[in-house]
């Protein structure tokens, strides 16, 4: 029962995993049967500028021009920093780690490695194929039949004399190399070819220099010199230089333009020139490795030295040395342009400059119309003033009696006393008592004058410029009432002023506003004059709404006849016998121009003028 | 000696109208208002009255008026500080002997009095 139940899943599961063990083995056996090994052995060691370049681009290339998978082992020949390297060790190890694995393809990275290999190829799996890249034609060895080489053709002269047509005053040139046995090597070859120069230019190499004595030597460099950096491995001192690093901190501190013949370099602080195009050689050497592992005799396969691509020289470096672009060779490439703020910020800066000119329209606009409302400012403060002129003429001519009659009587007072006192002086013995009281009564007449003078000096100022000020109206009332009651009780009138508790704050100058309440206090006193019954004149402040005040002035005279209500306000309309027809109009202007408005209107006994102003801020 | 009345609702006027008048030997009765001068009966006993025309309540013109009206022939002169047409014509109209604009010289007021018969 049990086994009928549970073996039809059981024969399943026992299938499936037989046929994913079956198909794990056929997969991994395909994999290992297509992958090709290849074997980089790097001269000195892995991260040795240019040859970790080279490297790096012939791993990419295999990669992506193989059809087959890749299987790269790497070792580096570390006794090629030292002179006196022991190499049979490295054999052994070599035997002993890869003996076992069987190897498609051995690629050397630089001329030692290469040597090396050619020095022990008959010790060294000599049935499989080896490539020798990344090395200079003068110091490669001849491959044998099983080996290829992919070799680069680095003119020395030539780069200085590129140098020399760039830079046409240089005098001296300083050549940065190293001292490891593959260094010494390349120099002996570097003298010898810059041999024919030494009459045109003074050359010194600095393979007895420790780096930190180059980097000394490079920061005081006599004019009219240029660096090149050839090689840097290992220096005098026998500290090993790995990468770009070197080079990195001559330019740091070098006060001359700094040459190199490997693009490596390129970018990290060299001018530029014609140098080895490290990428397109590795490419071809990777293309070259490809044949190989495809197949073809590696003796068969013969690719003449790649030389110098066309000169390509660092923007950033022209301009630090001044060299001129004109200067460079035709076809030349100029790279690490730093952009302008222009070709930078093209799209930033159009639209940073649309809206500084919008702004400046605008700003414009707003000028041209600031110098307009200044235009109308100036004009309307001229009608003003023109009609303060005329108010305080129309003041003037409404207090004129007024001011006879205030400062008649004192002088009269003073005229009759003094002659009262010369009458008295004539006396004998002249009653000095009484002078005493002429003298003191003379006195205060004089004061009085004075004071009738000062008062009305303020109201009928003639000023140009208005006082605009905040104050409460409630003052300009009292002020106004102090000036005119002794006219208005002469002339029989009850003056009664209602005025509002709270303080009524407007804007404007005073004494237009006194003129203005003066106007329509006089204006009720003359309306009421020759009429029956008693003559009262009320004026009443109070606030109107949130925004405005009102002063009413009303009188007890017999009213605006109806048919003069409207006009009343306009020039030269009057309801009296001596009046200018002015005095109206001219409250009213005033009022409009600091924003209130003036009415009259009639009540049961009497007219009433009212007006509104705005409540000033605080 | 003769009685000079002087009506001025002017203190300082009055005071010094009086020492003015005084000196030059006349009696000087002094009154505020043309309502004080009535009620004192003061015409019948002045010479002259020397009258201000602006007073607080009833004017020098009303008053020199009523006194014509009442039949009084005394002798007004008129002063004012407000001088204008329409007054001096009033004044005139009213009967007035002399009209002086304030502040005026004694010799005028003193010639003034003098013509009086």
């Amino acid at each position: 029962m049990t086994s009928r139940t549970n073996g039809p899943p059981y024969r399943m599961i026992t299938r499936i995993v037989l046929s994913s063990i079956v198909l794990l083995l056929a997969m991994t056996g395909a994999a290992f049967s297509q992958s090709k090994r290849v074997l980089l052995v790097h001269s000195v060691g892995r991260d040795f500028s240019p040859w970790d370049d080279y490297a790096r681009h012939i791993r990419e290339q295999l990669k992506l021009q193989s059809k087959d998978p890749i299987d790269i082992f790497e070792v580096s020949l570390s006794t090629a920093r030292f002179p006196d390297g022991n190499e049979d060790a490295f054999v052994s190890y070599l035997n002993a780690v890869f003996s076992e694995r069987k190897l498609d393809l051995i690629m050397t990275i630089g001329g030692p490695a290469a040597r090396f290999f050619q020095q022990n190829r008959e010790r060294i799996f000599p049935a499989i194929p080896t490539l020798y890249a990344a090395l200079e034609q003068r110091i490669s060895p001849n491959a044998p039949q099983t080996d290829a080489m992919v070799s680069v053709s680095i003119d020395v002269v030539g780069t200085v004399e590129q140098i020399l047509k760039l830079v046409p005053e240089t005098t001296r040139v300083f050549v940065v190399h190293g001292t490891s046995p593959i260094e010494k090597q390349w120099l002996v070859a570097i003298r010898k070819l810059l041999q024919p120069l030494a009459s045109r230019v003074e050359i010194t190499y600095s393979n007895e220099l420790s780096l930190e004595e180059i980097l000394k030597q490079v920061a005081v460099l006599p004019p009219r010199t240029v660096i090149i950096y050839a090689q840097m491995l290992v220096d005098a001192a026998g500290v090993v230089h790995e990468g770009g690093r070197a080079l990195e901190r001559i330019h740091a501190v070098a006060n001359a333009p700094i040459f190199a013949e490997q693009d490596t370099f390129f970018g990290r602080g060299i001018v530029g020139g014609r140098m080895t195009d490290i990428t397109d050689v590795s490419r071809q050497t990777a293309a070259v490795a490809v044949r190989i592992l495809g197949g073809e005799t590696p003796g068969s396969i013969k690719t003449p030295p790649i030389p110098a691509a066309s000169p390509r020289y660092d923007w950033r470096e022209l301009k630090r040395w001044n060299i001129g672009e004109s200067q460079l060779p035709p076809g030349s490439q100029i790279l690490f342009r730093v952009p302008s703020v222009w070709e930078q910020y093209r799209l930033e800066v159009s639209a940073v400059t649309a809206a500084i000119l919008l702004q400046a329209g605008i700003i414009g606009l707003l000028l041209v119309e600031r110098r307009r409302r200044h235009v109308a400012q100036a004009e309307a403060n001229s009608r003003r003033q023109e009609v303060v002129r005329l108010n305080r003429v129309t003041t003037a001519s409404v207090l004129s009696s007024s001011i006879a009659h205030e400062l008649n009587q004192p002088l009269g007072a003073i005229l009759s006393n003094t002659e009262a006192a010369q009458m008295l002086l004539k006396a004998n013995p002249p009653d000095v008592a009484q002078l005493g009281e002429i003298l003191s009564d003379i006195v205060r007449d004089e004061q009085r004058a004075s004071d009738i003078i000062s008062g009305l000096r303020n109201l009928l100022n003639n000023r140009t410029e208005s006082d605009l000020r905040t104050f409460d109206l409630n003052d300009s009332v009292r002020d106004v009432v102090k000036i005119v009651s002794p006219e208005i009780t002469r002339r029989g009138v009850n003056l009664r002023t209602i005025l509002a508790p709270e303080p009524l704050p407007v804007r404007c100058d005073p004494i237009h506003l006194q003129q203005v309440l003066m106007n329509l206090v006089m204006n009720g006193v003359d309306a009421m004059e020759g009429v029956a019954g008693p003559h009262n004149l009320t004026i009443r402040t109070a606030l109107a709404d949130a925004d405005g005040i009102e002063v009413r002035v009303s009188d007890s005279g017999p009213g605006i006849p109806n048919d003069k209500l409207a006009s009343v306000f306009n020039a030269f309309v009057t309801t009296k016998p001596h009046g200018t027809g002015l005095g109206l109009p001219i409250a009213r202007t005033i009022l409009e121009s600091y924003g209130g408005e003036l009415w009259a209107e009639n009540h049961p006994r009497g007219a009433v003028f009212s007006f509104k102003l705005p409540l000033a801020k605080a | 000696m003769r009685t000079i009345a002087v009506v001025d609702d002017n203190p300082s006027m009055l005071q010094g109208l009086n020492r003015l008048l005084s000196a030059h030997g006349f009696i000087v009765r002094t009154f505020a208002s043309a309502e004080s001068f009535l009620e004192a009966n003061a015409e019948c006993e002045a010479d002259c009255l020397l009258l201000d025309v602006h007073l607080g309540g009833i004017s020098g013109i009303d008053l020199q008026r009523q006194l014509i009206a009442s039949g009084r022939e005394l002798p007004v002169i008129i002063m004012t500080a407000i001088d204008n047409e329409v007054t001096r014509q009033e004044a005139f109209d009213a009967g007035c002997v002399a009209y002086l604009k304030k502040p005026f010289l004694s010799k005028l007021l003193i010639d003034a009095i003098g013509r009086i018969p």
